[in-house]
């Protein structure tokens, strides 16, 4: 009824057995206190659970924890470096991207990955490639301001 | 605006942006306690049934558990023999009752008494997810289990699920009641019989409106702890923190000392968190198991166990004079409240101010009634009863416009309250308007003059609308209204500054502005300055936040206390320097005599606090409202062939007084055009008409839109400058809401030359609008 | 929700081969596959299944490849559905699948989720059980008892309903390659971007010359698996391409279905939205 597993979590490596039936979202909230990624709904639409798996952005409320063994996995306490936020962070501060921030963490893994695989992306690829993440109190507008922003920072 | 401000006016990012972005930010359900359990709710699969019987012993013995409460046991597992009441005290879950409006409110018929109808765990359930039975456990999993191990027998009732029928009292919603009217407010103004039949023209209307949530991204939950000495801790999202607390300390009977409520930061609320939800189960808990608990709501429980929008039913009419002016304002509203009676009181009176403040009328009749059904039940959201009023309001001016011959917004500019005019809920006159300037940036942003009327053909049509609205900033100066706003403000030794408020944050950022407010006065970088909101241990009585006045009023606190700041500085600093006060100035965080000689903050405050002095001060907000006025006006496509819906653009021009950050109000105003637009083309609750189930309780079949789907939403800042408001600001945060569904069925109706008198508007109704205009 | 819970958890195995996995469904009772689990875990997440144990098939690398062999396109039932938004094979070879592919929720979900997996799930709604029925595709299956392929049009049988017998899964999926006058559309009706539709449209239309020899027009979310027009195709064979002639094939295709009333729309509206999308899809092919 539990699994070892082995994962890189924000460059850190970790060992631990777990539950078979645990959530990859619960794994990283309550066994290594990364409580960025956040469950919003439980069944994989609002993204607020957003993290990176093996360069890939995916749903940890609906991922497995043991599904993780061997992977590589980014969550937002990852992002920043010791001495500088992420592009996709400092934009949205300096645009007001977030209000509330509970989608944020999940918006961020979300932008980051989106940037990385395309970095030149047009407003309607960026609204597409957000559409996994909802959010209650921006109307969307700013958040795509500064993914806008933080694309140009990234390219130079 | 020719003042030369260090901080106002200033889009200086958020102070807790770095929190926020790297998820280091912590929301109630983040927390751990030590020892926390974990608790669940069981929830009435039935709309209306009568407990018969309970039996939780198999779920009290299951492993894991330490407590489970129910009708049967609550009194004696929740208090001591000392405390202990004979029956469950009725409450209500809106933390307005505190408040309990008295006679002389807005429409108050002279028989208006509070409904407190609910206790914790009732034997008599009012909707499906009513709130049965609480289990708290060592992991969730094993309150999950018990839950299913707590035998339930039922006994159904007749239900009720359509507000006009519940009308009738033929069946009711709730026994404990005699009828299922829980509000009557009516306002009679002039003389509306000899107005209505001298009119050259009228336009009537019924319009219906739909449940809507508000789905905030952070599901309801509350975290409660009971130490040693008995006094409980709650951590809970909550907008009213001090109002939640005297609800508590009263059900719990507790002294008020003895019970603190603290908020986290909030992952939204807009509205939901005026009324309690978990907050009640999970000190009840805590108080059983003489441990921490924390409750988190899956979110179909969210859907159904907390308040949502209010459907409303509206019968208007509107009579004129050939010149155009407003002779009558006639309207009928009929307000679902839901299973329990909750703030349905306050949303009724609030949603008639918005049908009878914006235009002067000769005469107006206003009746106002809220009803229970055997549905979730309904509270506050965003607009507060504003959105379902523009919404037939503002589609009847079109209307009346269209047959006076009159373009749409020169009948507005005709009618509409003005500088000068008395403002009904102040009863004074209004002295600050930006309408105009918003009207006339908003028009010209989105090409009225050159688009309106213009679009109507090909199959995909195009057209614009337009809305305008009045609205409150707080609850000051309003008649029978309550509003008490207070904050402490601390000066430490080093020249930074601590300030505490009853009121909290919601996400909206407000903090910064309250801090922007702050240094400005007392010059000192915002970065320095500390605010902390929402404690009750820390804070003086804040009513909380709603209303749009968690910048004006709270602003207003802290403007006081700034202020008398200053004054004891520049008081102190002559003291020290030996001079006049009066030629003391505080400038770039020193007091200066002269061109030669200051002390920084610091060194005063150092002196003060080693010679007996300190620098504390409270402020009171002074007794003080300000209309702020508002103009959107939206763009749509609709495919005539399916009948969707595209919404191409939404301009929202917005009376401020004055934009203390111009980025967080420009934010607030965007984003509340997004719940609008959801409330005008997406969204609705859906309760079966038959058996009262929720169809939809999640994000899969109620649309909860994406960033694919919505264009940018643009904020025009209009700031005339109020007096009332600190350094001129009037409260905003709900207005663009309000708005969003008129000016969309405004734009539609352009689009395709007929109006649409119910929310949402769906494909087939658009369709269905088009053939009737076509026959 | 509330008082029909029962025990949520489950035990996970991982299987390193499919017979491994099927040997581990004939073993224990109320065990499930889980490849990229977008549909699953929602559904045991909301407690609207219990397995008692969970079979991870997602890392048998050897499933996932798209490959052309034997003048089809071949693809292994652990394919994620961004390969094949994005693979250039499939968009050379088969381009309708990519479009497809491209409408399924959002990126987050097509990182994850599999081609087996949707077909084996059977969603009325889903794009690839439709595209597979336009396509005409086979569908090979692996069971105790060994292999089988299976056409597209024995495959669906009704809602969440497959062929597949207890124990067997989905290994390969085979589209036939487009040919240069194949003239293809894939249209969907969304009330949100990312969800299923509410009518999906796919059409080829195989052109002879001027004329349209086959025509294939599939409906997807309409009925309980996606179904063939035939009737509206059989209208189209030998003709002309016409706006006229896509308006009746059109119409005809509505009335060979009889969608629900669902809570966004009745039955009549969803009708009337088939030959809607059915003639802007025939239009956009043709």
């Amino acid at each position: 009824m539990s699994q070892r597993i082995r994962l890189r979590v924000n460059g850190v490596e970790h060992q631990a057995e777990v539950p078979d039936h645990l959530l990859l979202v619960d794994f990283l909230r309550d066994e290594l206190g990364l409580t960025g990624a956040k469950t919003g709904c439980g069944y994989g639409i609002c993204g607020s659970c957003t993290v990176i798996l093996n360069d890939q952005v995916i749903k940890s409320c609906i991922t497995l924890a043991a599904q993780a063994d061997g992977a590589e996995v980014r969550t937002v306490e990852g992002i920043a470096t010791q001495s500088e936020l992420h592009p996709v962070q400092a934009a949205l501060i300096e645009k007001g991207g977030y209000q509330c921030g509970y989608c944020t963490p999940g918006v961020v893994m979300t932008a980051t990955a989106l940037l990385e695989k395309n970095p030149n992306p047009s407003e309607a690829e960026i609204r597409a490639g957000l559409a996994g993440n909802l959010c209650r109190c921006t109307g969307y507008t700013r958040i795509v301001q500064a993914v806008q922003d933080a694309a140009v920072v990234m390219r130079d | 605006m020719s003042e030369a401000f260090t901080y106002v006016g200033k889009s200086l990012p958020r102070l807790d942006g770095r929190e926020k972005v790297t998820g280091a930010a912590h929301y109630t359900a983040d927390l751990v306690l030590p020892r926390m359990l974990h608790g669940w709710l069981l929830r009435s699969p039935y709309p209306h049934a009568r407990i018969k019987r309970i039996d939780s012993s198999k779920a009290e013995a299951f492993p894991g558990v330490m407590a489970v409460l129910h009708h049967d046991n609550v009194l004696e597992r929740v208090y001591p023999p000392e405390t202990r009441p004979a029956e469950q005290t009725r409450f209500s879950f809106s933390a307005f009752d505190v408040t309990n409006p008295p006679p002389g409110t807005l429409g108050h018929s002279g028989k208006y008494q509070a409904v407190r109808e609910q206790v914790l765990f009732p034997n008599e359930v009012t909707h499906v997810g009513d709130v049965v039975a609480a289990v708290a456990a060592e992991t969730a999993e094993a309150a999950e289990q018990a839950l299913a191990l707590i035998e339930v027998e039922y006994e159904e009732l007749p239900a009720v699920f359509d507000s006009e029928e519940a009308l009738t009292d033929r069946v009711l919603v709730n026994t404990w009641l005699k009828t299922n009217v829980v509000r009557v407010v009516e306002v009679k103004v002039g003389p509306v019989e000899e107005m209505l039949s001298q009119a050259a023209m009228t336009v009537s209307g019924r319009f219906r409106t739909q449940k809507q949530k508000q789905c905030q991204l952070e599901r309801t939950c509350a975290l409660a702890d009971v130490d040693t000495a008995g006094k409980i801790t709650l951590h809970a999202p909550t907008q009213m923190p001090h109002a939640v607390r005297r609800i508590l300390a009263d059900v719990f009977r507790l002294p008020m000392s003895k019970v603190r409520v603290v908020t986290p930061n909030i992952g939204g609320a807009f509205g939901k968190n005026i009324g309690m939800s978990a907050e009640p189960y999970t000190v009840a808990l805590a108080l059983a198991a003489r441990r921490p608990v924390q409750v988190v709501y899956q979110r179909d429980e969210d859907f159904i166990g907390s308040e949502s929008r209010h459907p409303v039913i509206m019968d208007i009419t509107l009579a004129f004079a050939a010149d155009g002016t407003l002779l009558c304002i006639k309207a009928n509203s009929l307000l679902d409240a839901g299973g329990y009676a909750t703030q349905s009181g306050e949303v009724t009176q609030v949603h008639g101010g918005y049908l009878i403040r914006l235009y002067k009328s000769k005469s107006i009749h206003y009746q106002g009634t809220a009803v229970l059904t055997n549905t979730p039940v309904s509270g506050g959201y965003r607009g507060y009863g504003a959105p379902q009023a523009l919404f037939a309001l503002e589609q009847l001016i079109d209307i009346a416009a269209a047959k006076l011959g009159m373009d749409a917004m020169e009948l507005r500019r005709k009618i509409a309250l003005k500088v000068g005019d008395i403002d009904p809920p102040t009863r004074r006159p209004v002295v600050c308007s930006g309408l105009e300037e918003c009207m006339d940036r908003g028009a010209a942003s989105i090409g009225w003059a050159q688009k309106r009327g213009k679009g109507r053909q090909g199959r995909r049509r195009r057209g614009i609308g337009m809305v305008i609205e009045v609205s409150i900033s707080g609850t000051g100066g309003l008649a029978g209204f309550q509003e008490k706003g207070t904050a402490i403000v601390k000066l430490t030794e080093d020249g930074s500054v601590n300030i505490t408020c009853g009121a909290t944050d919601l996400g909206t950022g407000v903090k910064t502005a309250i801090a922007q407010i702050c240094a400005e006065l007392l010059q000192v970088p915002p970065d320095k300055i500390d605010v902390s909101f929402g404690d009750t241990d820390a804070s003086p009585f804040d009513i909380g936040s709603h209303g749009n006045r968690t910048l004006f009023v709270p602003g207003l606190a802290v403007r006081e206390a700034a202020l008398e700041l200053c004054k004891k500085l520049t008081d102190y600093a002559a003291k020290m320097l030996e001079c006049d006060p009066a030629k003391v100035v505080l400038k770039d965080g020193r007091l200066h005599v002269g061109s030669d000689r200051s002390l920084s903050i610091s060194e005063v405050v150092n002196h003060g606090h080693f010679n007996n002095l300190e620098f504390i001060a409270v402020g009171v907000a002074p007794v003080a409202n300000a209309a702020g006025f508002g103009a959107q006006f939206a763009e749509v496509e609709v495919d005539t062939e399916t009948g969707e819906v595209q919404v191409l653009r939404v301009v929202s021009a917005h009376d401020v007084g004055r934009a203390i950050n111009p980025m967080i109000v420009a934010g607030q105003i965007e984003g509340g055009v997004f719940h609008g637009l959801a409330q005008a083309l997406a969204e609705e609750m859906v309760v079966d008409r038959q058996t009262g189930q929720p169809l939809n309780p999640n994000f899969m079949d109620y649309k909860f839109l994406t960033a694919a789907d919505v264009p940018n939403f643009e904020a025009i800042l209009v700031q005339p400058v109020d007096p009332n408001g600190p350094f001129g600001v009037k409260g905003v945060a709900q207005n663009s809401t309000s708005m969003a569904p008129a000016a969309i069925a405004n734009a539609v109706a352009d689009a395709i030359g007929a109006h649409i008198h119910e929310l949402p508007i769906t494909p087939e109704r658009v369709l269905a609008a088009l053939r009737a205009a076509k026959s | 929700m509330s008082a029909t819970t029962i025990d949520s958890r489950f035990t996970y195995r991982r299987a390193r081969s499919l017979d491994e996995a099927i040997a581990l469904l004939q073993e224990h009772e109320g065990a499930r596959v889980i490849a990229g689990g977008q549909s699953l875990m929602p559904m045991v997440n909301m407690r609207l299944v219990t397995p008692a144990m969970l079979v991870d098939i997602g890392r048998i690398q050897e499933l996932d490849y798209v490959r052309v062999s034997n003048n089809a396109l071949e693809i292994g039932a652990l394919t994620r559905h961004l390969t094949l938004e994005q693979s250039p094979v499939v968009r050379q070879h088969c381009p309708m699948l990519s479009a497809a592919a491209g409408y399924i929720g959002h990126v987050h979900i097509r990182n994850r989720g599999t081609i087996g997996g949707s077909l084996s799930h059977a969603d009325p709604a889903a794009e690839l059980p439709l595209t597979a029925l336009a396509l005409n595709a086979t569908i090979r299956t692996r069971g105790p008892r060994g292999v089988r392929d299976i056409p597209a049009h024995a495959f669906f049988l009704g809602v969440f309903t497959t062929a597949l017998q207890p124990g067997e899964l989905v290994e390969q999926v085979r589209f036939p390659m487009r040919t240069p006058n194949h003239r293809w559309s894939f249209l969907e009706q969304v009330r949100r971007h990312g969800d299923f539709p509410l009518v999906a449209v796919a059409t080829i239309l195989e052109l002879n010359g001027a004329k349209i020899g086959n025509a294939v027009i599939a409906l997807g979310a309409v009925a309980a698996t996606p179904v063939r027009a035939k009737r509206a195709e059989a209208s189209l064979s030998g003709q002309e391409p016409t706006v006229d002639g896509f308006r009746s094939a059109a119409q005809l295709a509505a009335g060979e279905v009889e969608p629900s009333d669902i809570i966004h729309a009745s039955a009549a509206y969803r009708r009337e939205m088939v030959e809607v999308y059915t003639r802007r899809a025939l239009e956009t092919a043709g």
